[in-house]
């Protein structure tokens, strides 16, 4: 085997986890902040990538043009699932709280793809033809590419909201320390909310960023809920670079596996990673 | 943060009993759809021929065959104003009636709502739903209850591997889908390596299958070969493989939602072979990966208006179901496959002079049945009696049209390859 194979697999796994990075980054937040491990958390990618593919359907609008009005409105969207679902819970004592948090999270992002399943009832995607680009033997897709730019554009901006804002010191704040925060005057109901709707406005960006490259199925929710999940669990839960770490770790792993074992092995490594990392060291690899 | 791990950790655990109880339980609280109420049971003064079946009206196989309860009972309006089937054993026309579920694209509940069928409609005789996958575990719903199962777009080994008296399909081996394409490469004589890509399920494994034995007949060496899991998203691993082995042609055994996903992949990773050959070249796949992206891939049909057979009613009588049920050929090119299902239950009907379940399948199994894609009889395949005969045409996508490309008495276009 030439080197060539070797290096696109380790290219195309980098492009791969940067596009689950930016779902990892919302959901690593959210939990950081509120401690609630939103299961919905996927069904938001689903239904982001279906209201843009059902408005550039209706429109013939860009992607990027559609994004740009999709995206803040999932933020509007995350920040009322908070106060509305999630904020109810969280006012539960600690034992239904648990049980109602898994179910009601659960519950809602099963019904999200239900109805994703009956306005679009079968795999959906957009097409927008780059020509890959080639150095020498290599090959690379320029698509994935332009994707992995607006990952890190996006990195860049969420770094500099969360070390540069008065929002992004509550938040650290809060994460670190809930109650001496809140001791300081930081309103936790508020950062939560936010949080919440930034958390859902990267994962409905992932979810586009997805339809580029993927034809999705109504019901990709949960296994994205759950890919992600195995990426904050091995980034440390509440860590930007962090899980933008782990998701290239996971993509990498995924098209390894998929190369040198087989396919089936790429679609469950990240199963497998959540499972030994929870069991060795649950508080994750590269704790923040 | 020693509490807050194991808070972590009991969270994600209850979170994936909860989710795993919740999958196993979803298709059980699943309401199913009829596309018609369940008719009273009728005395025998007023017999009604009662055929049932479920089409996938939604889901993921809906874009190739959710409207072809449309054709049914286009096709049922159709044979009611000519009288209805006429049954010796009755003396006169008996009217027909096709009752249709939705399966949801789904192999459990399809197999659920034939139970249904049989069990609470009555109905005299089955046809198939869409796809191998589907079908497979009906072929024992339908030998337990003793009912002929007309079986549709299903031809994978694993119907048959089963053996059955009582289960009858039109088309031929899924195994020997593609034997008239290779036909084909072998009379162009151009292309000398290939390269599969096959997902784990009865449809591609059957194309594969085929292809393997086929693709060495035809003079071509096989140069990779990737089994991959339906529902697979990112094919990276294997378009990488497929351009390390660099084949002259790319097959593709796989549903079109699947192939779908990987063309679009592979062109957009730069996998250029000289042809990709995908078999459902359907309208829900040239959709998903862009007209422009689909010129000049190939792959097979079995029917178009090119084709001279007339069938039992005559290939007018199909054409006008389609019009009436909205439905063209390019769009749902599987149309056929099902009606060739509604030409085998009226003919064996009307031949065999009876609703007795056990006379029908006795019978079925000596007619040659004319259908509008040519005569149909059944062989056996081990203890499986009911194999048809019909394998489908070549075609190729051209400057944003299919195209019949092969063999010559049928094709309105030349085989173009290697694809500009």
């Amino acid at each position: 085997m030439t080197l060539a194979p070797l290096l696109e697999l380790l290219i195309f796994g980098i492009l791969l986890g940067g596009i689950y990075g930016l779902s990892a980054i919302g959901l690593s937040l959210i939990f950081g902040i509120a401690r609630v491990l939103n299961l919905a958390h996927g069904a938001f990618a689903v239904l982001a990538a279906a209201v843009s593919f059902v408005v550039i359907q209706a429109t013939g609008l860009n992607l990027l043009f559609v994004a740009m009005l999709v995206v803040p409105l999932f933020f509007v969207a995350g920040y009322v699932y908070e106060i509305l679902l999630i904020h109810r819970m969280l006012s539960f004592n600690r034992e239904r709280r648990i049980e109602a948090l898994i179910l009601g999270t659960l519950g809602f992002g099963l019904v999200t793809e239900s109805i994703v399943s009956i306005i679009i009832p079968r795999n959906f995607g957009v097409n927008y033809q780059f020509l890959p680009i080639s150095f020498g033997e290599i090959t690379v897709s320029t698509l994935r590419l332009l994707l992995l730019a607006v990952v890190a554009i996006t990195t860049v901006i969420l770094h500099f909201i969360v070390y540069k804002t008065w929002y992004g010191k509550a938040l650290r704040a809060t994460i670190d320390d809930a109650e001496t925060a809140q001791l300081m005057g930081i309103n936790f109901d508020r950062i939560t909310s936010i949080t919440f709707g930034l958390g859902t406005a990267l994962s409905a960006l992932g979810g586009i960023l997805l339809l580029l490259v993927f034809n999705i199925s109504p019901n990709m929710g949960f296994p994205i809920t759950l890919k992600v999940l195995a990426i904050i669990i091995l980034g440390g839960l509440g860590s930007i670079l962090g899980s933008l770490a782990a998701s290239i770790a996971l993509g990498i792993s995924e098209t390894f596996a998929g190369f040198f074992l087989d396919t089936a092995w790429s679609n469950s490594i990240s199963l497998v990673v959540l499972l030994v990392v929870v069991l060795i060291k649950s508080e994750g690899l590269l704790r923040r | 943060m020693q509490s807050s791990s194991k808070l972590v950790t009991s969270v994600i655990v209850t979170a994936l009993v909860v989710s795993l109880v919740w999958y196993a339980a979803l298709p059980m609280l699943v309401p199913s759809k009829t596309a018609q109420e369940a008719p009273v049971t009728t005395p025998e003064q007023s017999r009604v021929i009662k055929i049932g079946g479920t089409l996938p009206l939604s889901g993921q196989f809906s874009p190739v065959a959710g409207t072809f309860n449309r054709l049914y009972d286009a096709w049922a309006t159709q044979i009611n104003e000519r009288g209805g089937l006429y049954v010796s054993e009755y003396g006169k026309r008996l009217p027909v009636k096709v009752i249709v579920y939705d399966d949801q694209s789904d192999a459990t509940t399809a197999t659920r709502l034939y139970e249904k069928l049989i069990s609470e409609d009555k109905v005299d005789v089955l046809i198939g739903p869409y796809s191998s996958t589907l079908t497979v575990p009906l072929v024992a719903v339908a030998t337990r209850n003793s009912i002929p199962l007309i079986a549709t777009s299903a031809g994978a080994p694993p119907i048959f591997n089963q053996g059955s008296d009582w289960v009858f399909v039109g088309i031929d081996l899924i195994t020997n889908w593609p034997k008239t394409y290779f036909d084909m490469v072998k009379a162009k004589g151009q292309a000398k390596t290939i390269g599969f890509v096959a997902t784990d399920e009865p449809f591609g494994q059957g194309v594969l299958a085929g292809g393997k034995t086929f693709a060495p007949q035809a003079g071509l060496t096989i140069t990779s070969e990737n089994i991959v899991p339906v529902g697979t998203k990112d094919f990276t691993a294997a378009i990488i493989k497929l351009k390390e082995a660099n084949p002259d042609i790319v097959f593709v055994a796989a549903l079109a939602p699947d192939a779908a996903t990987f063309v679009k992949q592979a062109k957009e990773q730069g996998l250029k072979p000289r042809e990709f050959h995908v078999p459902q070249l359907v309208k829900g796949f040239i959709e998903s990966v862009g007209v422009d992206s689909a010129n000049y891939i190939t792959g097979e049909w079995y029917w178009t208006d090119d084709v001279l057979y007339g069938g039992v009613w005559g290939k007018e009588m199909f054409m006008q179901a389609m019009a009436k049920a909205g439905i063209t050929n390019v769009d749902y090119p599987w149309a056929a496959v099902h009606y060739y299902g509604l030409e085998i239950i009226g003919a064996a009907i009307e031949r065999v002079g009876t609703l007795d379940k056990a006379k029908l399948k006795d019978g079925l199994k000596n007619l040659s049945i004319p259908t509008i894609s040519g005569e149909v009889h059944f062989k056996s395949f081990g203890n499986f009696k009911g194999v048809g005969t019909l394998v489908p045409f070549p075609v190729q996508m051209q400057n944003g049209k299919v195209v019949v490309v092969w063999p010559s008495e049928t094709k309105k276009g030349d085989y173009t390859y290697p694809s500009p």
